[in-house]
Protein backbone atom coordinates (compact mmCIF):
# COMPACT_ATOMS: atom_id res chain seq x y z
CA UNK A 1 0.00 0.00 0.00
CA UNK A 2 1.54 3.38 -1.38
CA UNK A 3 1.97 5.65 1.95
CA UNK A 4 0.18 8.37 2.79
CA UNK A 5 1.15 12.06 1.37
CA UNK A 6 0.92 15.10 3.04
CA UNK A 7 -1.38 17.31 1.24
CA UNK A 8 0.26 20.40 2.01
CA UNK A 9 2.15 23.44 -0.06
CA UNK A 10 5.29 22.32 0.83
CA UNK A 11 4.88 18.58 -0.18
CA UNK A 12 3.53 20.16 -3.47
CA UNK A 13 6.93 22.26 -4.01
CA UNK A 14 8.77 19.44 -3.31
CA UNK A 15 6.40 16.86 -6.03
CA UNK A 16 6.38 19.70 -8.52
CA UNK A 17 10.64 19.87 -7.82
CA UNK A 18 10.75 16.14 -8.47
CA UNK A 19 9.29 16.33 -11.70
CA UNK A 20 11.27 18.60 -12.67
CA UNK A 21 14.06 16.37 -12.11
CA UNK A 22 12.58 13.34 -13.54
CA UNK A 23 11.83 15.31 -17.03
CA UNK A 24 15.57 16.79 -17.17
CA UNK A 25 16.60 12.94 -16.56
CA UNK A 26 14.60 11.33 -18.63
CA UNK A 27 15.85 12.59 -21.84
CA UNK A 28 19.36 11.90 -20.60
CA UNK A 29 18.06 8.28 -20.23
CA UNK A 30 16.69 7.98 -23.55
CA UNK A 31 19.39 9.23 -25.23
CA UNK A 32 21.74 7.41 -22.80
CA UNK A 33 19.72 4.14 -24.02
CA UNK A 34 19.92 5.55 -27.83
CA UNK A 35 23.65 5.42 -27.63
CA UNK A 36 24.13 1.95 -25.60
CA UNK A 37 21.69 0.15 -28.07
CA UNK A 38 23.54 2.03 -31.22
CA UNK A 39 27.27 0.56 -29.09
CA UNK A 40 25.54 -2.65 -28.62
CA UNK A 41 24.24 -3.28 -32.45
CA UNK A 42 28.58 -2.21 -33.12
CA UNK A 43 29.87 -4.15 -30.76
CA UNK A 44 27.64 -7.48 -31.73
CA UNK A 45 28.78 -7.02 -35.41
CA UNK A 46 32.22 -7.00 -34.41
CA UNK A 47 31.66 -9.99 -32.71
CA UNK A 48 29.77 -11.80 -35.89
CA UNK A 49 32.64 -10.63 -37.78
CA UNK A 50 35.07 -12.04 -35.64
CA UNK A 51 33.82 -15.44 -35.58
CA UNK A 52 32.89 -16.03 -39.11
CA UNK A 53 36.78 -14.76 -39.63
CA UNK A 54 37.62 -17.65 -36.84
CA UNK A 55 35.65 -19.85 -38.30
CA UNK A 56 37.06 -19.44 -41.64
CA UNK A 57 40.58 -19.43 -40.61
CA UNK A 58 39.53 -22.68 -38.75
CA UNK A 59 37.98 -23.90 -42.25
CA UNK A 60 41.03 -22.94 -43.92
CA UNK A 61 43.53 -24.22 -41.34
CA UNK A 62 42.27 -27.73 -41.45
CA UNK A 63 43.12 -28.73 -44.84
CA UNK A 64 46.91 -28.70 -43.38
CA UNK A 65 46.58 -28.49 -39.70
CA UNK A 66 47.76 -32.14 -39.34
CA UNK A 67 51.06 -31.14 -39.61
CA UNK A 68 50.66 -29.42 -36.25
CA UNK A 69 51.08 -32.97 -34.33
CA UNK A 70 54.58 -33.42 -35.75
CA UNK A 71 56.00 -32.52 -32.22
CA UNK A 72 59.53 -31.14 -32.76
CA UNK A 73 59.06 -27.80 -31.50
CA UNK A 74 57.45 -26.34 -28.32
CA UNK A 75 55.68 -23.78 -29.96
CA UNK A 76 53.80 -22.55 -27.28
CA UNK A 77 56.90 -20.17 -26.34
CA UNK A 78 56.82 -18.86 -29.87
CA UNK A 79 52.99 -17.81 -29.70
CA UNK A 80 52.72 -16.71 -26.08
CA UNK A 81 51.70 -12.99 -25.61
CA UNK A 82 53.75 -10.46 -24.05
CA UNK A 83 51.53 -7.62 -23.97
CA UNK A 84 48.08 -6.80 -24.59
CA UNK A 85 47.60 -2.64 -25.16
CA UNK A 86 44.45 -1.85 -24.94
CA UNK A 87 42.65 1.88 -24.29
CA UNK A 88 39.99 2.96 -22.38
CA UNK A 89 36.97 4.00 -24.43
CA UNK A 90 33.81 5.95 -22.67
CA UNK A 91 30.43 5.54 -24.38
CA UNK A 92 27.23 6.83 -22.48
CA UNK A 93 29.30 6.93 -19.16
CA UNK A 94 30.68 3.62 -19.98
CA UNK A 95 33.84 2.62 -20.25
CA UNK A 96 35.23 -0.20 -22.34
CA UNK A 97 38.23 -1.81 -23.89
CA UNK A 98 39.86 -0.43 -27.13
CA UNK A 99 42.12 -3.23 -28.44
CA UNK A 100 45.40 -1.17 -29.87
CA UNK A 101 48.10 -3.78 -30.40
CA UNK A 102 49.23 -7.58 -29.00
CA UNK A 103 53.00 -8.33 -28.55
CA UNK A 104 54.06 -11.73 -28.77
CA UNK A 105 57.61 -13.24 -27.04
CA UNK A 106 60.64 -12.07 -29.55
CA UNK A 107 61.60 -15.92 -29.66
CA UNK A 108 63.64 -16.36 -32.44
CA UNK A 109 62.50 -19.67 -34.79
CA UNK A 110 65.65 -21.63 -35.57
CA UNK A 111 65.13 -21.54 -39.82
CA UNK A 112 67.61 -24.27 -40.28
CA UNK A 113 66.33 -27.41 -37.42
CA UNK A 114 62.76 -26.95 -37.60
CA UNK A 115 60.42 -27.88 -40.27
CA UNK A 116 59.09 -25.76 -42.97
CA UNK A 117 55.51 -25.61 -41.77
CA UNK A 118 56.70 -24.15 -38.88
CA UNK A 119 56.30 -20.70 -40.44
CA UNK A 120 52.96 -20.61 -41.92
CA UNK A 121 51.87 -22.57 -38.49
CA UNK A 122 53.32 -19.76 -36.48
CA UNK A 123 51.80 -16.68 -38.93
CA UNK A 124 48.37 -18.86 -38.98
CA UNK A 125 48.48 -19.28 -34.92
CA UNK A 126 49.21 -15.85 -34.34
CA UNK A 127 46.49 -13.84 -36.12
CA UNK A 128 43.80 -16.20 -34.77
CA UNK A 129 45.30 -15.92 -31.66
CA UNK A 130 44.56 -11.77 -31.54
CA UNK A 131 41.26 -12.47 -33.50
CA UNK A 132 40.39 -14.80 -30.56
CA UNK A 133 41.85 -11.95 -27.79
CA UNK A 134 39.55 -9.21 -29.58
CA UNK A 135 36.72 -11.31 -29.53
CA UNK A 136 36.99 -12.32 -25.65
CA UNK A 137 37.89 -8.17 -25.14
CA UNK A 138 34.62 -7.87 -27.69
CA UNK A 139 32.45 -10.09 -25.83
CA UNK A 140 33.09 -8.60 -22.16
CA UNK A 141 32.07 -4.94 -23.89
CA UNK A 142 29.35 -6.20 -24.66
CA UNK A 143 28.12 -8.21 -21.31
CA UNK A 144 29.13 -4.49 -20.05
CA UNK A 145 27.09 -2.42 -22.31
CA UNK A 146 24.05 -4.65 -22.23
CA UNK A 147 23.97 -4.49 -18.70
CA UNK A 148 24.40 -0.88 -18.85
CA UNK A 149 21.84 -0.79 -21.52
CA UNK A 150 18.92 -2.70 -19.12
CA UNK A 151 19.77 -0.36 -16.41
CA UNK A 152 19.41 2.75 -18.77
CA UNK A 153 16.36 1.08 -20.34
CA UNK A 154 14.79 0.00 -17.07
CA UNK A 155 15.24 4.14 -15.65
CA UNK A 156 13.74 5.64 -18.53
CA UNK A 157 10.76 2.97 -19.08
CA UNK A 158 10.25 3.88 -14.68
CA UNK A 159 10.59 7.82 -15.14
CA UNK A 160 8.30 7.77 -18.17
CA UNK A 161 5.73 4.78 -16.90
CA UNK A 162 5.99 5.42 -13.26
CA UNK A 163 7.74 8.40 -11.84
CA UNK A 164 6.44 10.72 -13.91
CA UNK A 165 3.05 9.76 -14.35
CA UNK A 166 3.08 9.24 -10.59
CA UNK A 167 4.24 12.75 -9.50
CA UNK A 168 1.93 14.27 -11.78
CA UNK A 169 -0.81 12.73 -10.09
CA UNK A 170 0.28 13.52 -6.51
CA UNK A 171 0.52 16.79 -7.94
CA UNK A 172 -2.87 17.10 -9.35
CA UNK A 173 -4.21 15.48 -5.74
CA UNK A 174 -2.55 18.26 -3.81
CA UNK A 175 -3.76 20.57 -5.67
CA UNK A 176 -7.57 19.85 -6.03
CA UNK A 177 -7.10 19.25 -2.25
CA UNK A 178 -5.84 22.64 -1.74
CA UNK A 179 -7.70 24.20 -4.35
CA UNK A 180 -10.91 22.48 -2.15
CA UNK A 181 -9.61 23.72 1.48
CA UNK A 182 -8.96 27.44 -0.25
CA UNK A 183 -12.74 27.11 -1.74
CA UNK A 184 -14.08 25.37 1.86
CA UNK A 185 -12.07 28.63 3.96
CA UNK A 186 -13.38 31.61 1.45
CA UNK A 187 -17.08 29.88 2.23
CA UNK A 188 -16.72 29.33 5.77
CA UNK A 189 -15.51 32.90 5.43
CA UNK A 190 -18.35 34.52 4.11
CA UNK A 191 -20.46 32.34 6.59
CA UNK A 192 -19.01 33.58 9.07
CA UNK A 193 -19.17 37.13 7.31
CA UNK A 194 -22.92 36.66 6.67
CA UNK A 195 -23.59 35.64 10.58
CA UNK A 196 -21.64 38.56 11.42
CA UNK A 197 -24.04 40.97 9.40
CA UNK A 198 -27.22 39.39 10.77
CA UNK A 199 -26.72 39.70 14.05
CA UNK A 200 -25.29 43.28 13.07
CA UNK A 201 -28.59 43.90 11.68
CA UNK A 202 -30.98 41.75 14.57
CA UNK A 203 -29.24 44.09 17.21
CA UNK B 1 61.23 -62.93 -32.68
CA UNK B 2 63.63 -63.20 -35.26
CA UNK B 3 66.30 -65.63 -35.42
CA UNK B 4 68.87 -66.26 -37.99
CA UNK B 5 71.64 -63.62 -39.44
CA UNK B 6 71.18 -60.32 -41.11
CA UNK B 7 70.01 -61.52 -44.13
CA UNK B 8 67.19 -63.12 -42.93
CA UNK B 9 66.23 -60.21 -40.68
CA UNK B 10 66.31 -58.03 -43.62
CA UNK B 11 64.06 -60.57 -45.61
CA UNK B 12 61.56 -60.86 -42.84
CA UNK B 13 60.76 -57.36 -42.28
CA UNK B 14 58.33 -55.52 -43.59
CA UNK B 15 58.53 -53.82 -47.56
CA UNK B 16 57.99 -49.89 -46.70
CA UNK B 17 56.00 -48.02 -49.48
CA UNK B 18 55.48 -44.41 -48.87
CA UNK B 19 51.78 -44.41 -48.65
CA UNK B 20 49.97 -43.08 -45.95
CA UNK B 21 46.61 -45.06 -45.31
CA UNK B 22 44.88 -47.01 -42.14
CA UNK B 23 45.88 -50.28 -44.28
CA UNK B 24 49.46 -49.53 -45.08
CA UNK B 25 50.20 -47.99 -41.21
CA UNK B 26 48.48 -51.18 -39.71
CA UNK B 27 50.67 -53.72 -41.73
CA UNK B 28 53.60 -52.04 -40.84
CA UNK B 29 52.91 -52.01 -37.46
CA UNK B 30 51.39 -55.14 -36.68
CA UNK B 31 54.43 -57.34 -37.87
CA UNK B 32 56.21 -54.80 -35.58
CA UNK B 33 54.75 -55.22 -33.02
CA UNK B 34 54.69 -59.10 -33.58
CA UNK B 35 58.32 -59.08 -34.14
CA UNK B 36 58.47 -57.69 -30.56
CA UNK B 37 55.95 -60.09 -29.31
CA UNK B 38 53.86 -57.01 -27.36
CA UNK B 39 51.30 -54.71 -27.82
CA UNK B 40 53.42 -51.73 -27.58
CA UNK B 41 52.11 -48.74 -28.95
CA UNK B 42 53.84 -46.98 -32.65
CA UNK B 43 55.66 -44.54 -31.00
CA UNK B 44 58.07 -47.21 -30.07
CA UNK B 45 58.89 -48.87 -33.52
CA UNK B 46 61.99 -47.40 -34.12
CA UNK B 47 62.86 -48.65 -30.46
CA UNK B 48 61.52 -51.91 -31.46
CA UNK B 49 63.34 -52.26 -34.89
CA UNK B 50 66.80 -51.21 -33.01
CA UNK B 51 66.38 -53.41 -30.28
CA UNK B 52 66.34 -56.05 -33.12
CA UNK B 53 68.54 -55.43 -34.78
CA UNK B 54 70.72 -55.18 -31.56
CA UNK B 55 70.83 -59.05 -31.65
CA UNK B 56 72.15 -59.22 -34.87
CA UNK B 57 74.60 -55.92 -35.26
CA UNK B 58 78.22 -55.42 -33.73
CA UNK B 59 78.12 -52.91 -30.58
CA UNK B 60 79.80 -50.06 -32.85
CA UNK B 61 77.12 -50.95 -35.82
CA UNK B 62 74.44 -50.94 -33.30
CA UNK B 63 75.55 -47.67 -31.42
CA UNK B 64 75.67 -46.28 -35.30
CA UNK B 65 72.44 -47.34 -35.95
CA UNK B 66 71.13 -45.59 -32.65
CA UNK B 67 72.87 -42.26 -33.35
CA UNK B 68 71.19 -41.95 -36.81
CA UNK B 69 67.96 -39.73 -36.07
CA UNK B 70 66.16 -38.11 -38.86
CA UNK B 71 66.31 -34.83 -37.20
CA UNK B 72 69.66 -34.75 -36.54
CA UNK B 73 71.29 -36.66 -39.85
CA UNK B 74 72.19 -33.76 -41.89
CA UNK B 75 74.90 -32.61 -38.67
CA UNK B 76 78.79 -33.17 -39.84
CA UNK B 77 79.34 -35.63 -38.09
CA UNK B 78 76.85 -37.93 -40.05
CA UNK B 79 78.27 -35.92 -43.38
CA UNK B 80 81.78 -37.17 -42.30
CA UNK B 81 80.53 -40.79 -42.28
CA UNK B 82 82.58 -43.78 -43.53
CA UNK B 83 79.64 -45.34 -44.22
CA UNK B 84 79.16 -44.33 -47.90
CA UNK B 85 75.05 -44.47 -47.65
CA UNK B 86 75.08 -42.49 -44.80
CA UNK B 87 77.02 -39.62 -46.26
CA UNK B 88 75.40 -39.42 -49.02
CA UNK B 89 72.31 -39.17 -47.46
CA UNK B 90 73.65 -36.80 -44.57
CA UNK B 91 74.93 -34.13 -47.47
CA UNK B 92 71.41 -34.18 -49.66
CA UNK B 93 70.04 -33.69 -45.90
CA UNK B 94 72.08 -30.65 -45.41
CA UNK B 95 71.90 -29.13 -48.63
CA UNK B 96 68.27 -29.50 -48.61
CA UNK B 97 68.44 -27.66 -45.28
CA UNK B 98 70.36 -24.94 -46.35
CA UNK B 99 68.43 -24.50 -49.40
CA UNK B 100 65.38 -24.51 -47.44
CA UNK B 101 66.63 -21.71 -44.76
CA UNK B 102 67.20 -19.82 -47.75
CA UNK B 103 63.89 -19.90 -49.12
CA UNK B 104 62.06 -19.81 -45.92
CA UNK B 105 64.49 -16.45 -45.08
CA UNK B 106 63.75 -15.14 -48.52
CA UNK B 107 59.71 -15.34 -47.73
CA UNK B 108 60.12 -14.16 -44.46
CA UNK B 109 61.52 -11.01 -45.76
CA UNK B 110 58.96 -10.77 -48.91
CA UNK B 111 62.13 -11.16 -51.13
CA UNK B 112 62.79 -12.75 -54.25
CA UNK B 113 63.72 -16.41 -53.94
CA UNK B 114 66.70 -17.42 -55.66
CA UNK B 115 66.48 -20.20 -58.64
CA UNK B 116 69.95 -21.11 -57.69
CA UNK B 117 68.45 -23.48 -54.85
CA UNK B 118 68.86 -27.02 -56.82
CA UNK B 119 68.26 -29.03 -54.06
CA UNK B 120 64.55 -26.96 -53.85
CA UNK B 121 63.97 -26.05 -57.21
CA UNK B 122 61.55 -28.19 -57.84
CA UNK B 123 59.33 -27.03 -54.87
CA UNK B 124 55.57 -26.55 -55.70
CA UNK B 125 54.45 -23.75 -53.63
CA UNK B 126 51.41 -25.09 -51.63
CA UNK B 127 49.75 -25.68 -48.31
CA UNK B 128 52.78 -26.42 -45.37
CA UNK B 129 50.84 -29.71 -45.75
CA UNK B 130 51.85 -30.54 -49.13
CA UNK B 131 54.89 -28.65 -49.12
CA UNK B 132 56.35 -31.36 -46.47
CA UNK B 133 54.68 -34.23 -48.45
CA UNK B 134 56.64 -33.21 -51.44
CA UNK B 135 59.93 -32.93 -49.11
CA UNK B 136 59.08 -36.26 -47.54
CA UNK B 137 58.81 -37.73 -51.41
CA UNK B 138 61.95 -36.09 -52.03
CA UNK B 139 64.00 -37.61 -49.21
CA UNK B 140 62.18 -41.27 -49.93
CA UNK B 141 63.37 -41.09 -53.64
CA UNK B 142 66.67 -40.57 -52.62
CA UNK B 143 67.06 -43.43 -49.88
CA UNK B 144 65.34 -45.36 -52.82
CA UNK B 145 68.27 -44.41 -55.04
CA UNK B 146 71.11 -44.84 -52.21
CA UNK B 147 69.18 -48.12 -51.71
CA UNK B 148 70.24 -49.79 -55.47
CA UNK B 149 73.02 -52.40 -54.50
CA UNK B 150 72.07 -52.88 -50.94
CA UNK B 151 70.01 -55.18 -49.69
CA UNK B 152 71.05 -57.52 -46.62
CA UNK B 153 73.95 -55.67 -45.66
CA UNK B 154 74.01 -52.70 -42.69
CA UNK B 155 74.00 -49.89 -45.10
CA UNK B 156 70.17 -51.38 -46.12
CA UNK B 157 69.39 -51.57 -42.29
CA UNK B 158 70.40 -48.05 -41.78
CA UNK B 159 68.55 -47.21 -44.87
CA UNK B 160 65.37 -49.21 -43.86
CA UNK B 161 65.90 -47.48 -40.51
CA UNK B 162 65.85 -43.74 -42.45
CA UNK B 163 62.68 -45.19 -44.25
CA UNK B 164 60.78 -46.03 -41.66
CA UNK B 165 61.84 -43.07 -39.91
CA UNK B 166 60.67 -39.94 -42.94
CA UNK B 167 57.27 -42.77 -43.12
CA UNK B 168 56.89 -42.47 -39.21
CA UNK B 169 56.98 -38.67 -39.83
CA UNK B 170 54.19 -38.76 -42.62
CA UNK B 171 52.05 -40.95 -40.06
CA UNK B 172 52.77 -38.01 -37.40
CA UNK B 173 50.54 -35.82 -39.60
CA UNK B 174 47.32 -36.35 -38.14
CA UNK B 175 44.50 -33.93 -38.16
CA UNK B 176 42.75 -33.99 -34.77
CA UNK B 177 45.88 -34.18 -32.97
CA UNK B 178 47.03 -31.10 -35.18
CA UNK B 179 43.66 -29.52 -34.60
CA UNK B 180 43.25 -29.94 -31.25
CA UNK B 181 46.92 -28.66 -30.82
CA UNK B 182 45.86 -25.71 -33.13
CA UNK B 183 43.18 -24.55 -31.14
CA UNK B 184 44.91 -25.04 -27.61
CA UNK B 185 47.85 -22.73 -29.12
CA UNK B 186 45.16 -19.93 -30.47
CA UNK B 187 43.80 -19.51 -26.65
CA UNK B 188 44.43 -16.42 -25.14
CA UNK B 189 46.66 -16.67 -22.31
CA UNK B 190 48.05 -19.98 -23.30
CA UNK B 191 51.75 -20.59 -22.74
CA UNK B 192 51.67 -18.16 -19.44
Amino acid sequence: MADRILMNKNTLAAFKAELKGYQTAFPVFEMKEQQLKEMVQVTENHIARLNASISETELKTRAWVSVMAEETVDLSQMVQEEEIITEKREIAGVSIDVFQEVSFSDKKVDLLNTPLWIDAALEVIQDQKIHRILLKMEENNLTILSRELSEARRMKNALKEVFIPDTKENIRKIEIYLGDVERLAIGCAKLVKKKKESKKAVA
Amino acid sequence: MIAGDLEYVMTSLPHLFLKDTDRERSRVISIFQRYAGSEEKKENIITLFEEEMDKFLSAKESETLQQIRLQTVHQPIFQKSKIDVLRRFSIYCSRLKKDLYQLRTARKSGKEIATTLESIKDLEPGTPLEEEIQLIQWQWDKLEELMIGHYTDFEAVILFKLKLCVLLRWWSFDEQKGFERFLNLTEPGHGR
